[in-house]
Formats: structure tokens, sequence, C-alpha cells
């Protein structure tokens, strides 16, 4: 089919890749790709044909996530299409790769069971604030057919979708805002967790259920956010994991916990596309045993040091500066793709040791706030690193969910026993097949 | 609503057990059962391969089309009979049996497979032995090598498809089968050759395979070197 309709919308015929998308389809390989879910669960058994109504009417406000990826002689680039993906059943293992023969050319896949409703999507086109906007614009779509509700565009995830798509919507707002003063990238390697490979193509999903009134309470006493209290529960039992590993050269390296950053807050861009960045917070193991009110005191400073407009800048301008230097443009594809996947090996995941991206608090508007009884957060499986940790807050509770590729549970037994140990509650639910 | 006795935490009602620690939950008062909607359902998701099957069909039939035709016509027209072009032809056709008929079928069938290439082989070497004018080595040589080759690797893939072994003792015995196949070809060259039936170069070749064989088999056996070298090579 022919991308007229779309350009006639004013939607661009195709689009270059963004500045953070880049590293994603030269890195992929058969095995791997960065995939990642976020879902809702409503309070009904979700009606698929309405869904795949709301679904064809989403993107038609949202036509930048029907965009498919092609690769062009240096570059590869994001090329309009007119089809509306079709709703898929969800399987007991998430974020597999994406492949034409399943999910078309698409670079995202709507999923249901039973009352969940799941995006999964390819990291190359949106980073976590873009597929929220999606999901959660889907969801009110969906309800408003099921119920008749009118559900107010409310930002910054639910858009109005009688209004025309904005161009700032598929900004690459990294050159936009990148200066010319880079920051060097290297890092320190950080310990990397490892452990039994779990059986190919299946991430296991375990998920902690948590009050969130408890969780800020306990995260209180310390002085800390969620945020920090988490990622500082996360890297003691890190610290305590690596000061126990027998190997010696492992041991002395810091545990690094990642944390991706959303821009907007920096800068009033609109973009669902990527544009966000990290800060990976280090604890050194091998200097001696630490208290949580020393690791949240690391977080803190090592957050708020970071954070700061300037040095969130310098990092992503160094990537901006390198995309658009003379002598790395002009490199065919299928070099650039051998050097970024090289750099991505050795310097993509080496520098933490796992990721806690954290969605926040989602707030939803009233008419939503009803039926919406969950979100789940799923990261999928790094290229090296076995294990990540997504997060989200809704209807007043927090979902932390930990997805791996090995079979070994220390990591999350460690944190979600602290938080037991804290006095917080958990539940824990994952997505083991039931032995037989 | 159930709790792990060692690690606090509650489990969700489609927990069996603690996804932590693996502790079984065990309430006297009720069986465990699972819920009429798990939160995940029991499909798997399966990888697909990354070939259009149909697309690669009509571009091997394409190339092997204009290969057979470019070839007959050279050869016809060069000196008005057929010399070399049924070696091209017949290479062509072995290559496509060897390395694309395999990718072309979404079954997998790799006892069929292996027949069929070695059937293919057969057949050209056939060819090659018809139009060189003589069978004698196709029939006293070659067929009794094909036969033993595709006996033992037949072998070789049921042992390590079939047998529910450990993979390592799996490994370790298509080793020893591969080991017998070496005395196997030997004594198939020696009598083509006339000579009298001795193990010379086979054995320094067997000997090391059964040594390497015999070291899986102990691996096999000790539990903590075999975790140790699984974790060593996880990708």
């Amino acid at each position: 089919m022919s991308a007229r309709p779309l350009r006639r919308r004013g939607v661009p015929e195709w689009l270059k890749v963004d500045n953070a998308g880049k590293i994603y389809p030269a890195a992929r390989s058969q095995e791997w790709m960065a995939v990642y879910r976020l879902s809702v669960t409503l309070d009904e058994p979700v009606d698929e044909a309405l869904l795949s109504q709301a679904l064809k009417n989403t993107v038609k406000r949202l036509p930048y996530f029907t965009y498919r990826l092609r690769r062009g002689l240096f570059w590869h680039y994001l090329e309009a299409q007119d089809e509306i993906p079709r709703v898929q059943q969800d399987a007991v293992n998430p974020c597999l790769p994406f492949s034409p023969g399943r999910d078309g050319h698409f670079m995202f896949r709507v999923r249901v069971h039973d009352r969940r409703i799941a995006v999964e999507i390819y990291h190359v086109l949106a980073d976590g604030t873009g597929t929220m906007t999606l999901l959660l614009t889907l969801v009110a779509e969906y309800l408003r057919l099921k119920y008749a509700l009118r559900i107010p565009a409310a930002a910054p995830y639910i858009l109005d979708l009688r209004e025309k798509p904005r161009p700032g919507e598929w900004e690459d707002s990294f050159p936009v805002y990148a200066r010319r003063a880079a920051r060097p990238r290297g890092e320190e390697a950080a310990y990397p967790l490892r452990g039994t490979p779990a059986e190919r193509g299946y991430l296991q999903v375990t998920t902690a259920i948590i009050d969130t009134g408890r969780l800020s309470g306990a995260a209180k006493k310390y002085g800390a956010t969620i945020n920090t209290y988490l990622a500082a529960l996360i890297l003691r039992a890190l610290a305590d994991m690596a000061a126990q590993d027998p190997r010696r050269r492992l041991r002395t390296r810091p545990v690094k916990l990642s944390m991706p950053v959303s821009l907007r807050k920096y800068y009033p861009s609109v973009t669902l596309r990527n544009f966000s960045s990290y800060v990976n917070v280090p604890v050194y193991p091998t200097y001696g045993s630490y208290s949580l009110e020393d690791i949240i005191r690391i977080v803190t400073h090592c957050m708020g040091y970071e954070m700061t407009e300037q040095l969130m800048n310098a990092r992503f301008s160094s990537n901006v500066l390198a995309e658009q230097s003379k002598a790395i443009r002009p490199v065919p594809l299928a070099l650039k793709r051998l050097i970024l996947r090289l750099m991505y090996v050795l310097t993509g995941e080496r520098y933490f040791t796992t990721v806690l991206s954290n969605m926040g608090r989602v707030d939803l508007p009233e008419g939503m706030r009803e039926h919406v009884k969950r979100m789940d957060f799923i990261i999928g499986p790094g290229r090296s690193n076995p294990l990540s940790i997504g997060c989200v807050s809704v209807s007043g509770q927090t979902f932390l969910t930990f997805s791996k590729t090995i079979r070994e549970s220390e990591l999350e037994r460690r944190v979600l026993t602290a938080l037991i140990r804290e006095g917080v509650p958990v539940t824990v639910e994952s997505n083991r097949r039931a032995k037989t | 609503m159930s709790y792990c006795v060692h690690c606090g935490v509650e489990l969700a009602p489609s927990e069996r057990d603690c996804p932590l620690c693996g502790t079984a939950v065990q309430d006297p008062r009720c069986d465990w059962q699972p819920p009429e909607t798990p939160p995940y359902p029991d499909i798997m998701d399966v990888r697909e391969a990354r070939i259009d099957r149909r697309y690669a069909r009509q571009l091997v039939a394409i190339l092997l089309t204009a290969n057979a035709v470019i070839s007959l016509l050279l050869d016809v027209f060069s000196d008005g009979r057929l010399s070399w072009s049924p070696y091209v032809i017949g290479g062509a056709l072995l290559v496509c049996c060897w390395f694309v008929l395999p990718l072309l079928f979404t079954f997998r069938r790799p006892y069929m497979f292996v027949w069929i290439d070695f059937a293919a082989l057969g057949l050209f070497l056939l060819l090659v032995a018809l139009m060189t004018g003589g069978l004698g080595w196709y029939l006293s040589l070659f067929i009794p090598l094909l036969l033993l080759t595709v006996l033992i690797l037949s072998l070789v893939m049921l042992a390590l498809r079939r047998l529910e072994w450990p993979w390592l003792s799996r490994v370790a015995l298509a080793c020893l089968l591969v080991g017998l196949y070496l005395p196997g070809v030997e004594s198939i060259i020696r009598s083509f050759g006339g000579l009298d039936l001795r193990f010379e170069w086979s054995f320094y070749a067997a000997v090391p395979i059964a040594v390497v064989a015999l070291a899986l088999l102990l691996v096999e056996r000790n539990k903590p070197l075999k975790n140790e070298i699984r974790k060593k090579l996880f990708i």
C-alpha cells in the first residue's frame, strides 16, 4: 500500500532514526533486540474487536508508531506505512524480537490476555514516555468505545484523537537541544551479574506488587523518594552479592545501577521518540560494607550531581556530535553496523550491572481511574546483562518487575526480603509455567 | 493468601511455590489450585526464522534455470556436443540440495535431508563416473564409504537428538561413534587398494577422540565443574 494517505495528513514519508535509537538496529542480532513492554490491566476482560477498533483510531492520531525500519546506504531510516497492526494474543514469554512473519513490518505489537492490554515495542522507535502515551491513549479510546466515556486528553500521556498529529511528536529532539560541548563517554566497567542461562527465548518475569503508601512511608523514614529508596535497596543487594563473589578480578569492580532519565523535563520537547538519557550510580563494595543510609546518600548526591541540565546535555551532545561528524557520516552502513555493534558490546552494557527504569506514578483522569487496576513495565533482556528492573505506580500500588534470562533469583530475593524487613508487605507473581 | 516461610513475601494465587527461593507452599487447610485465569497465558511465542521462503524458492529456481540454460548453450555452441555442462549443472543441483533445500522447507526433517544430501552426492559422482568411463572406483570405494558415512552420521544424530541422556554424555557417545568411523574408512580404502587389513592412521586419530569422549563423561559426572563451565561460557 502506498504512503499517500499518511502524507495527506501531513506525516513525513520517511524519518531519520533518532540519535539514541541508532545503536539498536546495529546492535541487534537474530537472538536479541531491545524490546520492552508496558501494560494496563482493566477491571473487565478485554473485548478484542473493540480493542482492534480502538487501535485503528489511535494510530491515526499517532501514525509515527506504524513506521517501519529500513536500511539506507549510510543509515537506517523509518518509512511510513498505512497498514494497521492486528491485535495479538499474549504469550507466557514476553518481549521476543520482532519478526515480519508475526508482526508484519511493525516495530510495536499490541497484545491482549484476559483483562490486560500490553504494548511491546522496539526501542528504536520510542522511549518509555512515547510508549506510555501510545498505550494510555489506546486504553482511553478503548474505554470510550466500550462505555461511551468521555475521557479528556490529559498531559502528558493521553492525547485527543480528534486533533491532527503534531510535527513535534516525531521530532528528533537530541540535535535540536545539543550543544558543542561534549562529555567523554568512557566509564569504569561495572561488576557483571552472571548466572545459569534460562531457557532460550523465555524471559523470566517476577513482579512485586507493593502498596505505594507503605513504600513511600518506608522511603520517607530515610528522607528519600521511592525511586532513590528502591535504587538504594537494589544497589545494596548488588554490593552484597559482588562482595561475596569468588571471582576476585570482578569483585573489585563497582556495582552500577543505570537509571534512565527523561530529558523532557529539561526541554520543551513533545516528541514521542527517544529523548532520554541515563545516570549510572556506582557503589564500590571493595572499599567496605555500606548501610542503606550510606547508599541512599550516594544515590541522592550522585543523581543530584548528574541530573543537571548541563551534564545531561554534555552527555547526549557527545552522541550527537559523533553522529554529525563528517568522518562518520559517509561510512557505509554495513561498516557502521560493525563499529556500532562493537561499541555496544565494549561499552553499552559494560558500564552498568543492571537497569532500574521507573516510570513513576501515573496519574489517570477521571473515568479511566475506575477501570485501570494495574500497570506493568517489563524491560526485555539485555544483550549481555541478564537482568533488568522496571517500575511503575498506579492506583495506589507500585509494580516492580524483575525480568531476566538467568535462572537464579538472588537479586530479587535480596531486594524484596529487604523490603519485608523494612516493614513493607510484598506480593510476588511470576510467569513461570506450572509444573505438571 | 499464602506466604513464603523462607522469604516472607506473599504469593499471588498463581504461584504454587515461591518465585524467589522455590520453597513450596503447603497450606494444610487447602491444596493449591491454579487460578481460573493465570497472569500469563500458557501459549509460548517462538522465534521465527528470518527467511522469506517463497522469495528464496523463486530466486533459487531462477538462478538454477539460468545457470543450466547458459551452460548448455555455451557448451553446445562451442564444440557441438555436451562436454562440460553436465558437471556445472550437476554441481549446481548438488549445492542446491546441500545448502538451499533445508532453507526452503518449514518442517524439520534432518534425517531426511542427510539422506537426500548423500543421495545427491552419489548421483553427482555417478554422473562423473559415467562421463569419465569408469565405474570401478565408484562401486568399490565410493559407495561403501558413502553408506558407512550415512550410517554413522545418522547414528550420531540419533544419539544427539533422541537419547535422553545428559548432553555431555550424548556428545561423548557421538565422539565414540566418530572414533569407530575412522577405522571403517581406513579398512575400505585399504581393501580398494588391495592392501592387507590393518589399522594405521585411523588408530592415531581414534585414540584422541576416545580420550575426549572419556573427558566429557568425567565432566558430566562432576556437577560443580560443569556448572562453572556453563557459567563461563554463557553468552
